[in-house]
């Protein structure tokens, strides 16, 4: 394999040296496997650095809006000045429609404002609703 | 690469590479690992392979050896690793421990050729492009190299 050397004594040692064996420590499988995971995923990792490189140099270089300064004028109600709350009865009784419930919510107002003993005495009854005595019935 | 041809190479070429990249760094499996690796991605097969595998195996190593000295400056021990550089043969006319020996005594460059002609079979104009020297100085560190080896094996 070496070229030969003007010197015979060099040569002899050349094909001794020659003669022996390296030792290789390669393990042969794990090397073929990694060769083929390599090989198999190898376009992951150069395509994904080269597509978020792009994406970093692109938002680098977006240009940027600039901010509009917009005066925006709202008109705003007035505020409603306060007035005392008509009670509910009152307002019902402005409307002809319900003047028939009035006394009913005068009633009504009255019990939970005093209770039951607030309500006033009723009117006597007249002679024609006067009930006939119980004796008269039986006879 | 097909896997045939890697192995092919693997068989071919990983104990020699070893041996090469053992004259520079520390580790020469992983650096002739990640050679092959490169070599199985690379998308066209090079036109001279084992020069390719030779000179990146060579600059690995390289970088290797810059890293180990680099972590050795903090460490306070270091492990030494001196593993046998070939297989025991009986039929050798030399000793295994007296040539790995006397070969660790010559400077790099004259090893790195020796290496490369003797076991690498690569020519000295391909010693030249891998090494980045001229031929004729590949042919010096040569013989230059065997000389110094013959003196201290005393042959």
């Amino acid at each position: 394999m070496s070229e030969q050397l003007s010197d015979p004594s060099l040569d002899a040692l050349a094909t001794a040296l020659a003669n022996l064996q390296p030792t290789g420590g390669i393990n042969r499988d794990r090397l073929l496997y990694r060769a083929g995971q390599a090989s198999r995923f190898g376009w992951v990792w150069p395509s994904s650095t080269v597509i978020l490189s792009l994406l970093t140099v692109a938002l680098l270089l977006r240009p940027v809006p600039e901010p509009v300064e917009r005066v925006v004028y709202v008109a705003v109600p007035a505020p409603a000045s306060p007035q005392p709350p008509e009670p509910a009865s009152a307002a019902i009784l402005a409307d002809d429609a319900w003047r028939g419930q009035a006394e009913y919510l005068k009633l009504r107002d009255l019990v939970l404002e005093k209770g039951l003993e607030g309500l006033p005495d009723p009117p006597p009854p007249s002679p024609a609703e006067r009930l006939p005595p119980l004796e008269s019935l039986f006879q | 690469m097909e896997p045939e041809l890697l192995g092919r190479l693997v068989d071919q070429y990983a104990a020699v590479l070893v041996l090469y990249a053992r004259q520079r760094c520390e580790t020469p499996e992983d650096v002739v690992q990640e050679a092959f690796l490169k070599l199985s991605v690379q998308k066209q097969q090079p036109k001279d392979v084992a020069a390719w595998l030779y000179r990146v195996v060579h600059n690995a190593a390289v970088s290797a050896a810059r890293s180990m000295r680099r972590r050795r400056r903090h460490e306070t021990v270091a492990a030494e690793l001196n593993p046998p550089w070939f297989k025991p043969s009986p039929s050798s006319l030399l000793g295994v421990d007296e040539a790995t020996a006397a070969l660790q005594q010559l400077p790099v460059d004259q090893r790195e050729t020796i290496v490369l002609h003797l076991w690498g079979g690569l020519t000295f104009e391909q010693i030249a492009e891998v090494s980045g020297i001229s031929s004729s100085t590949a042919h010096r560190w040569y013989v230059a190299g065997l000389t110094a080896l013959r003196e201290r094996l005393k042959i």
